[in-house]
C-alpha cells in the first residue's frame, strides 16, 4: 500500500491523519538499521530490541519536530542513540550488561596479530573502543551513515566525527597489529 | 568526496562490521499495535474528560446564566422594556450550551 512512497510522504501522512499504518511502514523500512545499531552498542539483543521499540515510540511522539532537513533514518538514529544514553544512566539491567561486556573486553583486548585478509570477531574489535568511538564506528561501518549524518545523530561537527573515527581506527590497528597481506 | 575515497582499512572495517539485515519478525506490527492502543486511550480519555468537565461546569454555568438574565432583566426593566418577552430562558440557554458542547465534541471525534 505504501510501497514507492518516500519517507517524507509517509511522515506527512502520519502527521496529518495520525496514520499508524504509515508509521508502521517507516518502522518496517528502518528497523533493521536501528536494531543492528543498538545490538552492537549494547551487545544484548533483547535489551537492544526494547530500546529500539522505545525509540520508535518516541519518534511517533516527536514526529512533528522532524523538519525534513536530514534523512528520516538519521533522525530516528539520533532518537535511538539518545534513548541508549538515557537507558545507560537509568537502567540497572543495562549496567549489568555493560559490566559483563567490560569483563569480556578485559579478557579480549590483549594485543594480537591478525591478517588483513581475515575478519576478526566484532566483539573483540568493539572491546578496544570507548563508548563514543564504538557508537560512531558502528554508525559509519555497520549502518553506512555519512559523516554528516553521524554529526546530526551525535550533535558533533563533521570534523570531530572524522577525528573520532580516525582515533578508533588507530586503536584497532594498535591493538590488533594488522599484518598487511593485501599486496602479497 | 573524502568519504567515497575509502582506503583498504575502511573496506576491511566495513567487512568486519557487516551483519545480516535484522528480520522484522513482527517488530513493526508490535509497534503499530502499541500506537493504536495509545491513540484509542487518548481519544477515550479526551471524551471522558470533556463529559466530566461538562457535568462539573454545568451547575455553575446555569447559575451564572440565571444571574446574568436576572441582571439584564432588571436593567431592561429599569429602562422601561418588557424584558421577559424578548430574553431567552435559563433552560433554553442550558440546552443551547449543551448542544454546542456535544457538537464540538463530535466534530473533534470525526476530525481525529
Amino acid at each position: 500500500m505504501f510501497a514507492g512512497k518516500a519517507d517524507t510522504e509517509l511522515v506527512a501522512r502520519v502527521l496529518s491523519a495520525q496514520d499508524a499504518r504509515a508509521f508502521g511502514e517507516l518502522v518496517r523500512r528502518h528497523q533493521s538499521r536501528v536494531r543492528n545499531f543498538l545490538r552492537k552498542l549494547t551487545g544484548d539483543m533483547a535489551l537492544a530490541d526494547d530500546l529500539a521499540q522505545d525509540s520508535f515510540m518516541r519518534a511517533w511522539d516527536k514526529l512533528e519536530t522532524y523538519s525534513g532537513k536530514g534523512t528520516f533514518v538519521s533522525w530516528v538514529m539520533k532518537i535511538a542513540y539518545t534513548t541508549f544514553l538515557q537507558s545507560r544512566r537509568q537502567s540497572k539491567r543495562y549496567a549489568a550488561v555493560i559490566e559483563q561486556a567490560g569483563h569480556t573486553a578485559d579478557a579480549e583486548a590483549r594485543t594480537c596479530t591478525i591478517h588483513s585478509d581475515e575478519l576478526p570477531d566484532l566483539g573483540k574489535l568493539l572491546a578496544v573502543l570507548n563508548e563514543e568511538e564504538r557508537a560512531i564506528m558502528v554508525m559509519s561501518y555497520a549502518c553506512g551513515l555519512s559523516h554528516r549524518e553521524i554529526g546530526d545523530v551525535t550533535g558533533s561537527p563533521v570534523g570531530t566525527v572524522k577525528s573520532i573515527l580516525h582515533r578508533g581506527k588507530e586503536k584497532i590497528r594498535t591493538h590488533f597489529e594488522i599484518e598487511d597481506r593485501r599486496h602479497g | 568526496m573524502a568519504e567515497i575515497l575509502r582506503d583498504a582499512d575502511d573496506r576491511w572495517l566495513e567487512a568486519a562490521f557487516a551483519s545480516d539485515a535484522v528480520p522484522d519478525d513482527g517488530f513493526s506490527d508490535g509497534i503499530v499495535r502499541r500506537l493504536r492502543r495509545r491513540v484509542r486511550i487518548r481519544r477515550w480519555s479526551l471524551g471522558v474528560a470533556l463529559i466530566v468537565g461538562t457535568l462539573v461546569a454545568a451547575r455553575p454555568v446555569v447559575e451564572l446564566a440565571t444571574l446574568l438574565l436576572r441582571v439584564v432583566g432588571q436593567v431592561a426593566g429599569s429602562l422601561g422594556f418588557e424584558a421577559g418577552d424578548a430574553l431567552p430562558s435559563a433552560a433554553m440557554l442550558l440546552w443551547g450550551g449543551a448542544l454546542f458542547l456535544v457538537t464540538v465534541f463530535w466534530l473533534r471525534v470525526l476530525d481525529s
